[in-house]
């Protein structure tokens, strides 16, 4: 399955969550109170097997993925169809297709794991592992893709080469 | 660590359920397949430790915290500054 979405006409820092661009199935479930299982945890942290998803509106359209099974550990993620240039589209494989139970890929709500440097030119996000959540079943997984993406992609780069196809 | 040796077209089986075969030997490249039950996830190690790694860096510790949850808007916030929609570039009329 291949997804891609075309956020070009949205302004990525002003994303609200009422015109939100995601598919009407993954904005409904996309509240605080929605509780995600990831059945095999994410790697180096297999034991964090529930999240949920904080929505705060001062870090827009960052989000957070907190786990419930540990109390440190949380994500900063970020849709990387917002930070990254058309280039940019997820196949993902039928393995983990057939472990989220994914059939519909208006069902799956895409994160990219953001690591957040001091220096915001030095903030990154995960290209190639992105976290996908099927909103039919609310299962997620980190999903290793099989192209060439960075694991360490300069969100600042990637928005102003975003900034220059626009014009 | 088991050492086996083993030749083109030749498999090994693990447990009951996984099974290796080299299909093929190329200078210093081996291709080898892999049948192993769906549950079972099957990476290159090398990529698998980048991604553990990478996770590891990103943790947010104590995101309740309101020192913490304030440290980071502001990180962002200078990232988000970084680009304005072209519309408000400076300049750009």
């Amino acid at each position: 399955m291949k997804i891609k979405r075309d956020f070009s006409e949205s302004n990525w820092n002003k994303t609200q969550t009422g015109d939100s661009p995601y598919p009407k199935k993954v904005a409904s479930l996309l509240k605080e109170s929605v509780i995600f299982n990831f059945p095999e945890g994410i790697p180096a942290f297999e034991d964090a097997r529930r999240f949920i998803i904080l929505l705060n509106e001062n870090i827009k359209p960052f989000v957070y993925l907190k786990s419930l099974d540990n109390d440190d550990l949380g994500f900063v993620c970020v849709d990387p169809f917002l930070v990254c240039s058309k280039d940019y589209s997820i196949k993902i494989p039928a393995k983990d297709l057939s472990l989220l139970e994914l059939k519909d890929s208006g069902s799956a709500l895409i994160l990219s794991m953001v690591t957040v440097d001091r220096d915001p030119k030095n903030t990154t996000t995960n290209l190639l592992a992105p976290i996908i959540i099927n909103m039919d079943n609310l299962t997620g997984r980190q999903v290793i893709l099989e192209e060439n993406y960075p694991v360490r992609f300069r969100i600042w780069e990637g928005l102003e080469d975003m900034g220059k196809n626009k014009s | 660590m088991l050492i086996l040796t083993r030749k083109s077209n030749e498999s090994i089986i693990i447990g009951n359920n996984i099974l290796i075969k080299v299909l093929k030997v190329q200078g210093n490249q081996v291709h080898i397949g892999i049948e192993a039950p769906r549950e079972l996830s099957v990476y290159r190690q090398e990529i698998y430790e980048q991604i553990r790694k990478e996770n590891e860096n990103a943790v947010q510790a104590n995101i309740s915290s309101q020192d913490k949850i304030k440290q980071l808007e502001e990180n962002l916030n200078n990232l988000k500054k970084l680009f304005s929609p072209p519309e408000e570039k400076p300049g750009d009329k």
